[in-house]
């Protein structure tokens, strides 16, 4: 891993992915794509991978749910829980972190299960896309928030006067 | 926690993706937005494990070189960053100079790429003004190994920068690279009478005085004793400093003359204190520009300290202090506004003005000259006169010298030599001690007169540079 600055002085972190877990990554998703669904899903999931390469595997992620409109447009669910583990590895094997991929892998986990869950809970109970999908943005929201206002907390940046200078 | 670009593109990727799922009704849409969700969670845990990291590790050591400084001169502070283990992100510090720095001054920004641990820089500054000045606290910037997640901490670097006015620093009088005591302290007559100091008893001659009998020693001895007593006299001094173009050499605040004045001040401060009399001649381009008669008033040892602090080098030949009634200046003036006038004030006080106005005239030599042989002229023989200036023009100084010590006047003369105020003067340390040891046969030479004390002045720093390279 590298560092350097870019045009406007602004500090950047150039980072050179772990090259073996993310190639292996981008085979696991391929061949899975294609075992599930074919020539179809094989061209799903070189997709998928053309689109980590192009904007990183996050965004891969939802190029792919895209394209399970197209090729898994009526498959099992199971099918659907094999690919996001597929896709899961992908998003694993891009993560870098000084503690090991470990905890941060455990925490996207668990925070991706939970997130399904409750989509898929809310989706169940209500039948409304619409409704699953504004709880999840907001559930989401708060998370993300929640861990922001602990990092504050966490490094001294705020302070107990609510107009004070952090 | 600031999201960079990235991340905002992420969320609006994930956002995008939970339209597209009501848009198009197709639920499973919803996994890819909770994957990107978790993804961005994951990120965020991870930047917070690897930030709070930094905090803890990180430490900002100011060195204290550049604490003390004077106006103007530019100063150098390093600075040490270093993180008690290696991290997985970028770290920058950026340490600002002190906020009345000169706008030119440009941070130190510090670097540490992930996975060292120190990294050093220095930053440099001058600051315009004197004062007390703290150093602005560091800035820390963050990027976690992703790039998609920055925060900005602060350091306190606990630094205060003294910048000093700029005076002359240690100032050197001596003889030779040694120094010496340079003024008079209490000084002996060597003729007796009556005073406060007793100088011995002895047995009564025909012709003492009944006055003087020390009764108790002539109770002890059982004969009549006398006890003698010193004179007081008192010293009278004159302080001839020059003033003229080589005298600005120097870096600003520290010219020769500063350095010259320094030591006149010493002078004055002493004969205020012993109530000795005391003048000043200040010799200009071509004019003597500024003259106080040797004087023992409170208000005359004020105007010579006035006019010492207001010393400074010009080449127009305008006074360098405002006009006394002393100064040659204000005879001049006095009998311009004389010869204008037709009353019968002016016409009565013309004459002595006009005479008084040739003498402040332009003097045809060397000013130096000049204002030594004044400084005889209106004090009287018994006169000590101290010389300030240079070695640029040595035979005018020797000239000064001869005119300063005929009949029985004794001389101080104070050179600064140049070659430790020129710029770059040092920068051949041999050159520089060759020039200097021609200085010093030159001293040496007027040290060695009858009646004459030729001493340096100058940066002990200087001084000492050109020993120790003389010793190398």
């Amino acid at each position: 891993m590298s560092r350097s600055r870019s045009s406007e002085g602004r500090l950047d972190v150039v980072g050179e992915r772990p090259s073996v877990p993310v190639g292996i990554g981008y085979v696991g998703v391929v061949v899975v794509f294609g075992a599930l669904w074919g020539a179809g899903g094989a061209l799903a999931g070189l997709t998928t991978v053309a689109a980590s390469v192009v904007a990183g595997p996050v965004v891969a992620v939802a190029v792919a749910h895209g394209t399970f409109l197209v090729v898994a447009h009526s498959a099992p669910g199971w099918t659907i829980a094999v690919s996001e583990v597929a896709l899961g590895g992908l998003l694993v094997a891009g993560l870098r972190h000084q503690h090991g991929p470990g905890p941060t892998a455990v925490v996207a986990a668990v925070a991706f299960a939970a997130f399904a869950v409750l989509a898929a809970g809310v989706y169940d109970a209500t039948g409304s896309v619409m409704t699953a999908a504004v709880t999840l943005s907001v559930v989401a929201g708060l998370v993300a928030y929640a861990i922001h206002r602990y990092e504050l907390v966490r490094l001294g940046l705020v302070t107990d006067d609510p107009e004070g200078e952090p | 926690m600031q999201p960079t670009g990235d991340l905002r593109r992420e969320a609006a990727v994930a956002a995008a993706v939970v339209v597209i799922a009501v848009v198009v009704d197709r639920p499973v849409l919803l996994l890819g937005a909770a994957g990107v969700a978790a993804a961005v969670v994951a990120r965020q845990y991870a930047a917070l494990r690897s930030f709070a990291a930094v905090d803890d590790a990180l430490t900002v050591a100011v060195g204290a070189g550049g604490s003390n400084t004077v106006v103007g001169r530019a100063t150098t502070v390093p600075i040490a960053v270093s993180l008690g283990r290696p991290v997985d992100c970028a770290v920058r510090v950026t340490v600002d100079p002190p906020v009345p720095a000169s706008p030119e001054a440009e941070p130190a920004t510090i670097d540490l790429p992930a996975g060292t641990t120190t990294a050093e820089a220095t930053l440099t500054f001058a600051v315009p003004v004197a004062g007390r000045f703290a150093l602005p606290d560091a800035a820390v910037e963050i990027v976690d190994s992703s790039g998609r997640i920055e925060e900005t901490l602060s350091r306190a670097t606990d630094t205060e920068i003294d910048v000093a006015a700029r005076s002359p620093r240690d100032v050197h009088v001596g003889a030779g690279g040694r120094r010496v005591a340079a003024a008079n302290g209490a000084h002996a007559s060597g003729s007796r009478g009556s005073g406060l100091v007793p100088v011995e008893t002895r047995p009564y001659v025909a012709g003492d005085s009944l006055a003087n009998i020390d009764w108790k020693a002539t109770a002890r001895f059982d004969s009549p004793h006398v006890r003698e007593f010193e004179v007081e006299t008192e010293l009278r001094t004159v302080l001839v400093v020059d003033r003229r173009t080589a005298m600005a050499t120097g870096p600003p605040g520290e010219t020769k003359l500063d350095y010259a004045r320094d030591v006149a001040l010493g002078y004055a401060a002493r004969a205020e204190r012993q109530t000795d009399p005391l003048g000043l001649y200040v010799v200009g381009e071509g004019t003597v520009t500024d003259a106080v008669s040797p004087t023992s008033g409170s208000e005359g040892y004020r105007r010579i300290r006035d006019a010492l602090h207001g010393l400074e080098v010009r080449t127009d030949g305008a006074p360098s202090v405002r006009p006394s009634v002393d100064s040659p200046v204000a005879p001049f003036s006095s009998s311009v506004s004389l010869e204008e006038g037709s009353s019968a004030f002016d016409r009565t006080l013309r004459p002595f003005f006009s005479v008084n106005a040739a003498s402040t005239d332009r003097v045809d030599g060397d000013p130096l000259v000049a204002a030594v042989e004044r400084a005889r002229i209106e004090s009287a023989d018994d006169l000590l006169t101290v010389l300030m200036t240079d070695d640029t023009d040595r035979r005018r100084v020797r000239e000064a010298v001869s005119v300063a010590r005929r009949g029985s006047g004794r001389v101080i003369v104070l050179l600064a030599p140049h070659v430790l105020f020129e710029p770059g003067g040092l920068g051949r340390i041999e050159l520089a001690y060759d020039r200097y040891a021609e200085f010093e046969s030159f001293r040496r030479t007027l040290d060695g007169l009858a009646g004459v004390r030729a001493l340096e002045v100058a940066p002990r720093d200087r001084i000492e540079a050109v020993r120790r390279g003389a010793d190398e």
